[in-house]
């Protein structure tokens, strides 16, 4: 082979005047291009499909679409149904499937139950859904808490739940993937899909939050 | 249930949480992982047992995981590990490339782009 590899250094950091060689970059990011030199030289992966990718979940997958599915269930009381006999299937009416969104269940508020989501093993998140996860759901504190305390975690985010309501924490794993469906905000009955769907927060379909009142 | 202000509670500490990948290389070895899965080299739930074990060793070494950088490490680790065991790479090839690359950086002029000369493989 007699290409070379490249790497184009357009770092908007600045540099002292006295750099005499490029930054040295990090450990972890010398061995991600170890890595990536080496299973493209051998066309394991593809660099089109990498940027892609990252494009894909930094731009066009998020907590957006989660929102439509909750919305659809708050005005469409057969879609509700369906979304908690079958997620994955009503998720894919919507058109949103894919990697990490095969094995959906919806677990819907209710007065007397608030369902909080947590991945108690790494961060497993329902990404057709949901995008990838934010930090907090990633980090030692938030996943061994939340089992252990959910209510005070829960009051963290600020949402206190009421000592007579039951707090039910669900573990996602690589298999199963876990949404929460909210309670339709009070004073909302003027609103339609679309204009709910603005309400619904990403947080409020981990169970760390509530939907936006209505205007 | 009330939806209070959590303006200064301790989960709203992670407050660059609206950014997908906080740092570049974190999308990048996102992504080698996702292309390799979805390519047929491993299944999801495979890697996601030695990422659980890479993020259980790790927090035996530090106090607790803050869900950025450190996690990315653990699922760097994770990729090299599963990477070597399903032998599409070794650990000599790796180190050697990594060692390329450092040079690389080291010994190009800042500003020109840093190229390392392609072997094979």
């Amino acid at each position: 082979m007699t290409s070379e590899k490249e790497h184009n250094h357009n770092h908007s950091h600045h540099h002292k005047h006295e750099d005499a060689h490029s930054h040295l970059p990090s450990d972890p990011e010398l061995r991600v291009k170890a890595i990536e030199t080496l299973l493209l030289e051998k066309g394991l992966i593809d660099s089109e499909t990498l940027d892609e990718l990252i494009d894909t979940y930094e731009n066009k997958i998020g907590p957006q679409n989660g929102a439509k599915v909750v919305a659809k269930a708050w005005v469409d009381e057969s879609y509700k149904k369906r979304l908690l006999e079958d997620a994955t299937a009503a998720i894919r009416e919507l058109s949103y499937q894919g990697r990490q969104g095969e094995n959906m269940v919806v677990v819907e508020n209710t007065p007397d139950i608030h369902n909080v989501v947590v991945c108690t093993l790494c961060s497993c998140y329902p990404w057709p859904v949901l995008g990838i996860p934010p930090t907090w759901y990633k980090s030692d504190e938030y996943r061994s808490r939340t089992v252990r305390e959910p209510r005070k975690v829960l009051s963290e985010f600020g949402v206190n739940v009421d000592p007579k309501v039951k707090v039910k924490v669900w573990d996602s794993t690589a298999e199963l993937r876990y949404l929460v469906l909210p309670m339709r905000p009070k004073g909302t009955e003027h609103l339609n899909e679309n204009e709910l769907a603005e309400l619904v927060t990403r947080n409020s379909m981990i169970g760390t939050g509530l939907p936006e009142n209505a205007k | 249930m009330n939806n209070q202000s959590n303006f200064n509670l301790p989960f709203t500490n992670f407050i660059e949480d609206q950014i997908t990948f906080q740092n570049p290389w974190h999308g990048q070895v996102f992504a080698i992982t996702v292309q390799l899965s979805e390519n047929g080299h491993f299944s999801w739930t495979e890697f996601v047992e030695i990422f659980g074990d890479s993020l259980k060793e790790a927090r035996l070494k530090l106090s607790d995981l803050n869900g950025n950088d450190d996690y990315f490490n653990c699922w760097l680790t994770a990729l090299e590990k599963m990477i070597i065991f399903k032998k599409l790479a070794n650990i000599d090839i790796l180190s050697s490339l990594k060692g390329d690359w450092t040079n690389a950086y080291l010994s190009t002029p800042h500003g020109k782009p840093v190229k390392i000369k392609n072997r094979s493989v």
